[in-house]
């Protein structure tokens, strides 16, 4: 029996027997019906719901997230179930509840953690809340709070246990063609001819041979690098292809750190899908820079770009192309290295280095990289290492 | 059955207990109005032992049943076990009653201990051992069993586990048994308090008030009833909560008692504010308030007729002066003669308290009856019976939905209208408190430059704002075309502002006054539009 319906029966039960206390009952009864019903209502309504969590978190990284449910209402709040949903890479069981009571103007704090160990752009929550009476008069009430996000940057490898050098390809080196002249670093001194600036001039060397004295500096020429990379499914063997994306956005990852630890600007580009992208039709591209923030900025893309592709990476290279400085180094990282003949064909013509990172270590690469090689690339074939297994678990 | 579990002794949980009192305290205010009920009719019965007896049984279905289930009966074994608890119970209440009434004087005779006393006891403690034995096996359900956990599916154990009865357990079925177990024991006990105090012939006399009676049994039962479904209601949910292995804060169980003692008070204070007892019969107060309402209606309909005499009375008074009679005399007001009231007439206040009553009992029943069906509509509409009574039910809550949502429509407008004429009033204030524009300090050129501008204000809020990119001329021009009735003016007032702001020529004081008037008409068209009124058409300007 429904406590609606019994209370149809008192109703009844009392308009028959007319008995004082029975119409109190009645009053009672339905005082608690509606009350429950108002109660759960208006209690649910007055909860207020925070979560802290930090929005970024590198590879390998405990992450704590604080949940905070306050009671803003002057009525208490019975019970409140809470339920949290979490990302299955980063939490088992990927659900966490929580039952607390909550009297006017308290609040309730719980916690747990987060561990990093998978790349991903990553939605905590809804946090879904249900409140109820205390006499099953009311059916329970839900509501759900708002979601955070948390970018876990991809895993950053040591260059060389995945087979690249450190040094080259990419990196300031010395050049014939005096385009920047490098006062940091001297090549010697000669006579001073007119022309020179007096601030070149050297003064100690003057003095001892008395005579005007100009530094020489070592010519260099500053590469920028471009990194590309590719995102395409059918450019990775099929039953690896997942794990191998995620090496080789990690691969991408650890090159922009290592040149951005070396004050190297370079750009990012991919053609994979990002999630906060309005129109989804192109891949994240971050302009030629240097610097931290632009590392964390080109992190943040990495860790948050779909291993799925949006466009073809010749497109990508094509359009990417049009814009790159002269003389810089376009450091691509797909998979096999299908189609990329022409590519860098055209590039290698257009002035530019090429440096090509296959990262599908189960393919054999031997044709696809020779060919490359012979068109002027440089080429870098991941090798096979236990490390190498554990880069995306 | 291995003998440790014979031996081991079967231990009752604090809250088994707790529940088990509450049972035994239902049980017991349960029987005690039964024995009211048959001593009000007349038989002498000295249950006492009965009710005893009867409270006990909880007690005795809770180890009963974790015997049997210790022991694993099932099918015609556990029938035999039942049969054989039945025959004890009845021995030992017979027993009890022996004990409390006396040995009887037998002569010889066996059969006359198969009394009708005998089986009257006899059929009520198995009624109630049965009920307590059907509450202990669903608090039983109600808690969580470690078993119900799941194991890892790729477990050995987790097809024993799918196969398991622990498994399929229904919690919230068990509490509903007790809630509606509870409920129904609740109307049974004011069924039998009742009868035990309401002549059966007066149940069906509504001219009769109510009687005035605190029934101590019933409300022990209700208390008794609500505590233990505040008790299962929490089981209930801490079960939910186990089952989702969620960490659960030691206030909720704290807090429960206080709280719903808190729910329970609010009620107790509304329900002790509201009027429950009345001295006149439903059926008189009804008259009593018919008669009232057409001694109001007579009432005016005198007063109605008495006005229009008076009225027409200077007529008939100049008709009596031309026939050379006496004028009549003007009619007097005689207020009708109230209806006489029925015999033993109901003060007002009584009768009105005895609407009041039955409205709101009315209003909540009617409430009530309306979330019911509402929430199990489609439970209901199964039934085939029920069907026409719904879509009735269905179309008058949409016509009373209909009706609520004209009067929330027209309060709406009330409001908006208020709130527009609020608004209106206190613009004009702070526009006052402002200050308002001294037009008589004001120069001719500012004069005229004031009357465009403010022509332009008001325009623009009766819904025709000037864009940035338009020019005076194109805006009148734009403004014409919507208000054609006032482009004459318009015109005329455009191109006196534009001549005293583009020129370099000073504009004298009958200019300015030459203006006046068509800003004069401009202005009251606007604001009559504004306001939603369409003004009669502009007059031609004055000539100054």
């Amino acid at each position: 029996m429904d406590l609606g319906l019994f209370i149809v029966v008192l109703f009844v039960v009392a308009a028959l027997m007319r008995v004082d206390f029975f119409f109190y009952l009645l009053y009672v009864f339905f005082a608690v019906y509606v009350l429950s019903r108002l109660w759960v209502r208006l209690g649910l309504r007055q909860v207020r719901v925070e979560r802290r969590a930090p929005t970024r978190a590198f590879w390998g990284e405990r992450v704590p997230v604080e949940i905070e449910v306050r009671n803003d209402g002057w009525l208490p709040v019975p019970w409140l179930h809470i339920q949290e949903s979490l990302p299955q890479p980063l939490a088992y069981p990927p659900i966490r509840t929580q039952a607390v009571s909550l009297w006017p103007h308290e609040s309730a704090r719980f916690g747990y953690e987060l561990d990093c160990r998978k790349r991903g752009y990553y939605v905590l929550g809804p946090l879904r809340l249900q409140s109820g009476d205390l006499l099953a008069a009311a059916g329970a009430v839900s509501a759900e709070a708002g979601v955070s996000h948390l970018t876990v940057y991809p895993r950053l490898l040591p260059l060389e246990d995945i087979g690249i050098p450190s040094r080259s390809p990419y990196g300031t080196i010395r050049s014939r063609h005096a385009i920047h002249r490098d006062p940091a670093s001297i090549a010697g001194v000669r006579e001073y001819q007119p022309g020179d600036s007096f601030r070149h001039i050297n003064w100690k060397t003057s003095a001892a041979q008395a005579r005007l004295q100009t530094k020489v500096f070592d010519a260099v020429i500053s590469l920028d690098t471009a990194i590309l990379l590719d995102l395409e499914r059918e450019h990775y063997e099929a039953p690896y292809a997942v794990t191998i994306t995620e090496l080789a956005i990690s691969v991408a990852a650890s090159l922009a750190s290592r040149l951005a630890r070396r004050r190297q600007p370079f750009s990012l580009a991919t053609n994979g899908v990002d999630p906060l992208a309005d129109n989804g039709q192109r891949g994240p591209a971050l302009p030629m820079r240097s610097g931290q923030a632009h590392l964390m900025a080109a992190l943040e893309a990495l860790g948050r770009v779909e291993a799925r592709a949006a466009e073809p990476f010749s497109e990508l290279v094509q359009r990417q192309a049009l814009s790159l400085p002269w003389g810089c180094t376009v450091l691509m990282v797909t998979g096999r290295g299908d189609g990329l003949l022409g590519h860098v064909i055209g590039l290698r013509r257009s002035g530019f280095k090429v440096v090509v990172v296959l990262t599908d270590y189960h393919a054999d690469l031997r044709a696809t990289g020779a060919g490359l090689e012979e068109a002027g690339a440089t080429v870098y074939r991941l090798r096979q290492s236990q490390d190498l297994a554990r880069v995306v678990l | 059955m291995s003998a440790t579990a014979r031996r081991r002794p079967v231990r009752l949980p604090l809250a088994m207990w707790w529940r088990i009192a509450l049972v035994a305290g239902m049980i017991y205010v349960l029987v005690l109005t039964l024995l009211d009920g048959v001593a009000a009719a007349g038989l002498s019965w000295r249950g006492g032992y009965l009710a005893i007896a009867a409270a006990l049984t909880p007690l005795e279905a809770y180890f009963s049943h974790r015997m049997a289930k210790r022991r694993e009966l099932r099918g015609g074994e556990l029938s035999r076990f039942r049969l054989a608890e039945a025959l004890v119970l009845i021995l030992a209440v017979t027993a009890f009653r022996f004990l409390w009434q006396g040995l009887p004087s037998l002569g010889g005779r066996l059969e006359r201990l198969f009394d009708l006393e005998f089986f009257l006891a006899a059929g009520v403690l198995l009624a109630v051992w049965q009920a307590a034995a059907a509450m202990i096996r669903w608090f039983e359900q109600l808690d969580f069993q470690p078993g119900e956990k799941p194991p890892p599916v790729t477990s050995p154990e987790y097809d024993l586990w799918v196969g398991s009865r622990v498994r399929h357990v229904q919690h919230t079925a068990a509490f509903q048994h007790i809630l509606t177990t509870f409920l129904a024991g609740g109307v049974l006990i004011m069924v039998l308090a009742g009868m035990a105090r309401v002549d059966p012939r007066a149940i069906i006399d509504f001219q009769r008030g109510t009687i005035r009676a605190l029934i101590l049994h019933v409300l022990f039962y209700f208390l008794f009833g609500l505590a233990l479904t505040a008790e299962a209601r929490l089981a209930l949910l801490y079960t939910r909560w186990q089952h989702e292995e969620a960490t659960i804060s030691p206030a909720v169980a704290r807090r429960w008692p206080a709280l719903v003692l808190g729910l329970l008070a609010v009620a107790v204070l509304l329900a002790l504010v509201l009027p429950v007892d009345y001295s006149v019969g439903f059926i008189d107060a009804i008259a009593y308030a018919l008669n009232l309402i057409l001694t109001i209606v007579v009432t005016i309909a005198y007063l109605v007729m008495y006005l229009a005499g008076m009225l027409l009375y200077p007529l008939r008074w100049l008709m009596g002066q031309s026939g050379g009679e006496p004028a009549p005399p003007p009619p007097t007001f005689q207020p009708p003669e109230p209806r006489p009231a029925p015999a033993g007439s109901p003060p007002f206040l009584e009768a009105i308290k005895t609407l009041v009553l039955w409205l709101l009992a009315l209003g909540m029943a009617g409430f009530a009856l309306y979330n019911f069906l509402r929430e199990h509509r489609a439970a209901l509409e199964k039934v085939a019976v029920l069907r026409p009574l719904l879509r009735a039910l269905a179309s008058l809550a949409g016509l009373l939905r209909a009706l609520f949502r004209g009067v929330a429509r027209v309060g709406g407008r009330v409001r908006a209208g208020l709130e527009r004429r609020t608004r209106g009033a206190r613009a004009a204030i702070s526009r006052r408190a402002a200050g308002l524009p001294r037009l008589g300090r004001m120069s001719p050129g500012e004069l005229v430059r004031y009357y465009y501008l403010s022509t332009v204000r008001r325009a623009e809020q009766a819904g025709f704002p000037r864009r940035a990119n338009q020019t005076p001329d194109e805006y009148g021009r734009r403004l014409g075309t919507v208000m054609p009735d006032l482009d004459e003016d318009l015109g005329t007032l455009t191109e006196a502002f534009v001549e005293v702001r583009y020129s370099r020529h000073p504009v004298d004081q009958q200019y300015a006054r030459g203006i006046r008037p068509y800003w004069e008409r401009l202005r009251r068209a606007l604001r009559e539009r504004r306001t939603g009124a369409q003004g009669p058409p502009p007059s031609a300007p004055e000539e100054k």
